[in-house]
């Protein structure tokens, strides 16, 4: 690992190795190297083997110079001092894009101004500079004419376009989708494993206002049989789907919680139902005397 | 030719000098302790004048206008008198400016954490210190120009046209986008509404990075560079070159702050069309001031002044073409509003300017003080452990911007977001927080370093203050002389003309962008339902411009499909028509608020500003008790009132002369609201009692400003729900 010519083949065959890994095991949307860390073992296996690859080859090459004879050595020498012709067009472009004047001839440039000290040279602009500034200039117009005069989309429009394709996305996703949890299909869950995660996401975000036994203190006592906006399991699912009255009630919890989630956080707030916490709050709304 | 006798006057570069690394000190702390508490909400609880939302200002304001504004002048100082060969035109004016200056910057320092603020960005400051700043400021440019009207030098260089330029830019963006009508001693309101401020606050905002952070630099980059490097300037023909497309183009881009916001497409695609052409322009100072070291570079290797520079310069690079990048509207509309822009202004803070500035400073005080810099190895490990606090700095801000905008954005196939509850994006980016708290200490570690090295410099040395120097006085210029002269060669030896066609290159871009805006009235569509805010709102509006909110919270809902299913119906620029200054802000640590209204209770509100824990576990938002207890000063709220109806606001006299009444009867009402919660209920009345029996005063809890802010909030966004026919006033 002598040549910089090594570092780079070593580079481009790891990007190679990766991409291969990533997109010829079938994994769906996950990566491989997520799914399957020991991907990451066989990556660095091939990589150790390239690098062994490489050290060996060095190896042979420096045996197979030292045993040439002193005149071919010299010969070899010349020919490996020459550029390739690949270098050498780099070489050529980097310069040509550079246009500066050889620090050995600044002379020929320099200004007979004199700044508290300070000379100018006057080299020319750099080329690369140059059409980086014409390429920014065309991408302006290009842009100016395609969004301005020709008006392709404005934003209102592309935010209309991005509303349309998450429409189609979604009813595709619910033609598909099995078992999804919505006002009109909602159940009352008994299960204790729904209960309890009812219980959890209750504890995280329902006892800031409703306390932890359900008592209430902003929001109303959950223990009752007086509910404001309705009790049974569609009602409640409804008030922590969509939220309560406007400025008054509760938030929308459907930007948070996942339709099952509601559904079990309603469950367990019906469940609470006839625990008489102490020191609950008093009854708030209608007696509530309908399906349970 | 007869040679003249002068002395330099260095003892007003080194009072500045001084300033630039006091200053610099404490607008660095003050930054230090204000990202620490990102990671402990409450680190100054309940100590109104060191909250988040007032310190946020100061932090930005000393680290622009007292470190890096002190530090210019401290370069101009130095180097103009030099390049013109002339000592500054008047020491008076000299000391006026360094003084005048000190003076608005402890200004900034006592009234910024009191809550005195217009809370346009980089622009905070009441009425009457800007009207200080725009005086003393007149009087470094006036003894700018009279000093390069007394010059033995007969051309400029490029440094001098950069000083020239800023000065006049500077000084039309501060007037124009400082213009507001005061309604008392500290309180004034913007002369611009909604969407009209959002643009002159940015075209303003994106220029003071231009010409207060970026062209001085640039002057002072062409003067320290050469002469640190003992180097020729690269290329002058490429100094002209972007010097004229870099302060014509830049003027444009300020809409780019505003992308995918009310503002009208026309001004955002200039904006985005503009920010591309900057690239070259910026890199154009790059390549100048690297290519400069050309043969020098094996001093970089051991000069640790050179290396600041280098680090400067290629962070100036980095800087401007991230800057257009941003501007793009798809990257754009994901570093917006997240901690990508915090990364992307501190490596032009930390690289350019304090780098650029630490280099100057280590340059200039051994020859302030005719003796060595006292510690060559101090001053590398100051550049190391500043370098690794940069990269400590903004990397984790980087991931954190990225992690959290596509957070932001992710949705579940059945439509709902992934990240619906939005402290979920916070609790993310924590370790993140973490990370750039110590990238920063390291910087802040490395400025007491110089700061000792400074001091033992300074203690073996001897102050030359008037340094002597000769030159031959201008000789009239002959026609003979001139013959065959080159245009700019010509214009480089006329001040006058030179500055005024700088000035026309600054004006051409503001005009077009902001006259149309002003005047044209399809760029603001009307939407009737909008009405002025109650006078319990405005006040409480007040005070969210005083805790500054904004700093954290935006009011801008963009039209974006995660935007609006998590904030509701995307912001219409007909909705901010009664907002002065505009509330869009520029990030959000915390969520939207623009249609915050009617969303949550009263009551978790109270409980919100009580102790933002308790209903939002894990949030980072500090408490604001204060607000709880302070009474609501309802003394100027109908000069308040008369103030807007001069700017356009129709309140009518009737509803001034009510403003009381109404005021009660709104905090009546909320307060009412308050009593659902029996917790709150029972310490209200018990506190009441108690100050009852006591004898003690009690204010109404709605007399006080927690109520204020409550309305305002439940008002926000509000107004477009309205249905036409009814005539509500609330």
């Amino acid at each position: 690992m002598k040549t910089i010519g090594s570092y780079i083949r070593l580079a481009l065959f790891a990007l190679l190795a990766y991409l291969l890994i990533e997109y010829t095991v079938e994994t769906g949307d996950q990566s491989t190297f997520m799914m399957y860390p020991i991907a990451w073992l066989v990556f660095g296996v091939a990589v150790l083997v390239v690098v062994a690859l490489e050290i060996a080859v060095e190896a042979l090459n420096s045996v197979l110079y030292k045993a040439l004879p002193e005149d071919k050595k010299l010969g070899f020498e010349a020919s490996q001092a020459q550029d390739s012709k690949i270098m050498l067009w780099l070489k050529e472009t980097y310069h040509k894009m550079l246009d500066k004047k050889p620090i050995e001839n600044e002379d020929e440039i320099i200004l007979d101004h004199n700044y508290d000290g300070i000379k100018e040279l006057d080299n020319n602009l750099p080329p690369w500079w140059i059409y980086l500034f014409y390429a920014t200039i065309i991408f302006a117009v290009v842009y100016m004419v395609r969004f301005h005069i020709f008006v392709d989309y404005t934003q209102h429009e592309e935010f209309e376009m991005e509303l349309a394709q998450a429409e189609k996305e979604i009813e595709e996703y619910k033609r598909t989708a099995k078992d999804l949890i919505d006002i009109n299909t909602v159940t009352l869950l008994t299960d204790d494993s729904d209960l309890k995660a009812g219980g959890n996401i209750y504890m995280q975000n329902c006892v800031a206002c409703h306390k932890a036994d359900g008592g209430g203190s902003i929001g109303p006592n959950l223990t009752d049989e007086y509910w404001i906006l309705g009790g049974g399991v569609k009602n409640v699912f409804k008030t922590i789907s969509e939220g309560g009255r406007d400025g008054k009630g509760m938030v929308a919890w459907k930007q948070t919680l996942k339709p099952l989630e509601m559904a079990q956080v309603a469950s367990y707030v019906i469940s609470l139902g006839g625990t008489n916490p102490e020191g609950a709050k008093e009854p708030q709304g209608e007696l509530w005397a309908g399906d349970k | 030719m007869e040679i003249e006798k002068f002395y330099y006057d260095n003892k007003i570069v080194k009072k500045f000098l001084y300033a630039t690394i006091f200053w610099g000190i404490v607008g660095m702390s003050v930054g230090l302790l204000i990202a620490f508490m990102f990671i402990f909400p409450n680190l100054t609880d309940g100590i109104s004048w060191l909250s988040f939302g007032r310190l946020r200002p100061l932090h930005t304001n000393a680290v622009i206008f007292a470190f890096v504004g002190n530090a210019i002048f401290a370069g101009v100082y130095y180097s103009t008198q030099r390049l013109l060969k002339a000592r500054m035109f008047s020491d008076a004016l000299s000391n006026i400016n360094f003084w005048g200056w000190q003076l608005v910057i402890v200004a900034a320092a006592i009234t910024l954490p009191l809550g005195f603020t217009s809370s346009k960005e980089y622009a905070e400051l009441e009425w009457p210190i800007d009207i200080a700043i725009a005086v003393v400021w007149v009087v470094f440019g006036w003894n700018l120009i009279a000093t390069i009207l007394k010059r033995r030098q007969r051309h400029m260089y490029v440094a001098i046209w950069f000083y020239l330029a800023t000065f006049v830019t500077v000084a039309v963006l501060h007037i124009f986008n400082s213009l507001a009508l005061p309604a008392t001693f500290l309180k004034s309101y913007s002369a611009y509404a909604g969407v009209q401020d959002a643009l002159v606050q940015w075209w303003y905002g994106h220029n003071a990075v231009a010409f207060f952070l970026t062209t001085p630099f640039l002057g002072l980059m062409y003067y320290f560079v050469p002469k640190a490097a003992n180097r020729p300037v690269y290329s002058y023909r490429l100094s002209i070159i972007h010097f004229w497309s870099l302060i014509f183009i830049y003027i444009w881009a300020g809409p780019h702050h505003l992308l995918y916001s009310s503002l009208p497409d026309w001004a955002q695609n200039l904006g985005v069309a503009f920010s591309v052409m900057l690239i070259a322009p910026s890199w154009g100072g790059m390549i100048n001031g690297l290519l400069t070291l050309r043969g020098a570079w094996d001093k970089v290797r051991t000069d640790p002044i050179l290396k600041f520079m280098v680090v400067a310069i290629t962070g100036y690079g980095m800087a401007t073409f991230e800057g257009p990048m941003l501007s793009l509207k798809n990257i754009n509309a994901i570093g917006h509003f997240t901690d990508w822009i915090i990364a992307h202004v501190h490596v032009g803070a930390l690289a350019w300017n304090g780098f650029l500035a630490f280099g100057m400073i280590y340059w200039l005080i051994p020859r302030l003080f005719k003796t060595k810099l006292y510690s060559i190895g101090l001053a590398n490990v100051h550049f190391w452990v500043g370098t690794l606090g940069i990269i400590l700095y903004a990397l984790p801000l980087y991931v954190a911007g990225f992690t959290q905008a596509s957070m932001w954005k992710q949705f579940n196939p059945d439509g709902t977001l992934v990240y619906g509850n939005f402290l979920e994006t916070v609790t993310e980016i924590m370790p993140m927080y973490w990370m750039r708290a110590i990238g920063g200490s390291m910087y802040i570690i490395g400025a007491f370093i110089l700061l000792y090295n400074v001091v033992m410099t300074v203690r073996k040395g001897s102050a030359v203050t008037d340094e002597l120097a000769e030159a031959a006085a201008l000789p009239k210029v002959t026609k003979k002389r001139t013959a065959g002269e080159g245009y700019h060669t010509w214009l480089e030896r006329r001040p006058v003309r030179l500055t005024i066609y700088a000035t026309i290159a600054i004006l051409i871009g503001g005009a077009v962008q902001i006259i149309p805006t002003l005047l044209v009235e399809s760029n603001i569509p009307t939407i009737s339902t909008v009405k002025p805010y109650t006078p319990l709102e405005l006040e409480g509006r007040d005070i969210y411009i005083r805790e500054g909110c904004v700093s954290c919270h935006s009011q801008m809902i963009r039209p974006f499909r995660s935007e609006v299913e998590r904030y509701g119906e995307y912001s219409k620029a007909g909705e901010y028509v009664y907002d002065r200054p505009f509330l869009w802000g520029s990030k959000r640590t915390g969520p939207d608020l623009h249609r915050v209204g009617k969303k949550y209770s009263d009551n978790w509100h109270f409980n919100h500003f009580y102790d933002p824990q308790t209903t939002s576990a894990g949030s980072i938002m500090p408490r604001y008790p204060w607000l709880i207890t302070n009474p609501l000063d309802k003394s100027n709220t109908e000069t308040k009132m008369r103030t807007l109806v001069k700017l356009g606001v129709p309140y009518t006299d009737e509803e001034i002369a009510n403003a009381q009444k109404w005021m009660e009867e709104q905090g009546a009402a909320i307060e009412e609201n308050l009593h659902t919660d029996p917790d709150f209920a029972e310490t209200y009345q018990a506190d009441k009692a108690y100050a009852q029996e006591n004898g003690l005063e009690f204010v109404e809890m709605r007399n006080r400003e927690v109520v204020a802010v409550i309305a305002y909030l439940q008002r926000l966004g509000t107004d477009i729900n309205v249905k036409e026919e009814v005539t509500s006033t609330n």
